[in-house]
C-alpha cells in the first residue's frame, strides 16, 4: 500500500513539478517513509496529489499546462479534421511544425532523459506507428494499381476501393493521434525522447490528410499527365522532415 | 502573523540553532503543530529552500545512508530576525490585551 501511495505522489510530482523537484520530492517522500514505516501514508500526508500541489508553484504548473495544451491541440485538431472529412492538409501541416517545434524545445529545456537506450517500448511503437502508416500506403497503392485486377478475378468488390482507403487512413491517422498524445503524456511522466512518437504522430496525421485532401479533390488538374509529382514530393519532404524531427526527438 | 509564517518561524528557529535533519525538523514542528499535515510542513520547508533561506547537503552518520541535511543561508538568517522580531510584536500587542 506505501509502495503503491509512493507511485502515485512520484507520479504525481512528475506532471506537476519541474524534473528536478519531481525527483527530490520522490526521494524526500521516500526517506519519510523509510523512517516511519508503519503508519499509513494516508494518513500523514493526505491525499498524493494534494501533497504535491502544496509544493508547486501554480504559475509554473500554469505554464507546462499550456505548453501541453498547445502541444495537444497539434494533434487533437487534425485527428478531428480526418475524421470529419475536412481537407486542410496546409492548416495540419502548420500545427505539425509549430507541435514539433514546441515539443523539441520545451522537453529539451525541461524534460527529463534516463540513461541508457530509448525504452524498448518507444521502439515498439515507433514501429507500430509506421506500421499503421504503411497499412494506409499499402491500401491507397493497392486501389490505385491493383482494385480492378482483383475485382476482375472476383476477390473485391469493385465500388469498395474509395471505402477501404479511407477506412485505411482513419485508421492510421486515430492510430498515429493516439499514440501522439501518449508520447507526449510519457515525455512528461518518464523520459522525454518519446517525445519522438509525438512528432511522428503530427508528421503521420498530415500525410494522412494530405492524402485524403488529394483524395477528395474535384480538381479537374488532375487529369494532366503526372499530376502526382507535386503531391508526391510534398508528401516525401513532410515525412523526411517528420523522421528528421522525430530522430531529434529521440536524443 | 498567520499559522504558515509560524511553522515557518518554527522551522528557522531550528536552523537557526544548528543544521538539521529533515525528518527531524518535520517530526518536531509536527508535535508542536499536530492538526497541521506533515506534508504541509514539507512543503514549507521546501519553500524555505525554493525562496534560497535554506540549503540542503548529504551529510554523513554513522549507521545507515547519508541524509539530506539543511541549513540557514544568509538571507535565511535576515528572514529569522524578521519573523521573530514580527512575533515579538504580536506577543507583546497580545500581552497589552491581557491575553495569557
Amino acid at each position: 500500500m506505501a509502495l503503491e501511495y509512493l507511485k502515485k505522489l512520484e507520479l504525481a510530482a512528475r506532471w506537476r513539478l519541474p524534473p528536478e523537484e519531481a525527483e527530490e520530492t520522490a526521494a524526500d517522500y521516500r526517506e519519510m517513509l523509510e523512517e516511519r514505516p508503519e503508519e499509513p501514508p494516508e494518513n500523514r500526508w493526505g491525499n498524493p496529489t494534494q501533497a504535491i500541489r502544496l509544493i508547486e508553484r501554480p504559475s509554473q504548473y500554469r505554464r507546462w499546462l499550456a505548453a501541453f495544451g498547445s502541444m495537444a491541440v497539434c494533434v487533437f485538431l487534425p485527428a478531428c479534421w480526418l475524421m470529419g472529412q475536412e481537407q486542410r492538409p496546409n492548416a495540419s501541416a502548420c500545427l505539425a511544425v509549430f507541435g514539433a517545434a514546441v515539443s523539441l524545445i520545451w522537453f529539451g529545456r525541461q524534460g527529463r532523459k534516463q540513461r541508457g537506450r530509448p525504452p524498448q517500448a518507444l521502439w515498439a511503437l515507433l514501429i507500430l506507428q509506421l506500421l499503421l502508416a504503411g497499412l494506409a500506403g499499402g491500401t491507397l497503392w493497392l486501389a490505385a494499381y491493383r482494385w480492378i485486377d482483383l475485382a476482375q478475378a472476383g476477390l473485391l468488390a469493385p465500388n469498395w476501393g474509395g471505402r477501404v482507403v479511407g477506412l485505411a487512413f482513419a485508421l492510421a491517422g486515430f492510430g498515429a493521434a493516439a499514440l501522439g498524445l501518449l508520447g507526449l503524456v510519457l515525455a512528461r511522466l518518464q523520459d522525454r525522447r518519446w517525445r519522438a512518437l509525438y512528432i511522428l504522430g503530427l508528421t503521420m496525421l498530415t500525410l494522412c490528410l494530405l492524402a485524403m485532401s488529394v483524395l477528395r479533390s474535384m480538381s479537374l488538374d488532375f487529369a494532366a499527365p503526372n499530376w502526382q509529382r507535386p503531391y508526391l514530393i510534398r508528401a516525401a519532404l513532410t515525412a523526411l522532415a517528420g523522421l528528421a524531427a522525430a530522430g531529434a526527438g529521440l536524443c | 502573523m498567520l499559522k504558515k509564517e509560524l511553522i515557518e518561524l518554527c522551522l528557522l528557529h531550528l536552523l537557526e540553532a544548528q543544521d538539521q535533519y529533515g525528518y527531524e525538523m518535520l517530526s518536531r514542528v509536527h508535535t508542536i503543530f499536530p492538526d497541521v499535515n506533515e506534508s504541509a510542513v514539507y512543503a514549507l520547508l521546501r519553500g524555505l529552500k525554493k525562496d534560497g533561506f535554506a540549503e540542503t547537503y548529504q551529510g554523513q552518520t554513522s549507521a545507515g545512508p547519508a541524509r539530506k541535511y539543511y541549513r540557514l543561508t544568509g538571507s535565511g538568517k535576515e528572514r529569522y530576525q524578521a519573523l521573530s522580531a514580527q512575533w515579538r510584536q504580536l506577543a507583546e500587542a497580545m500581552r497589552e490585551m491581557g491575553v495569557e
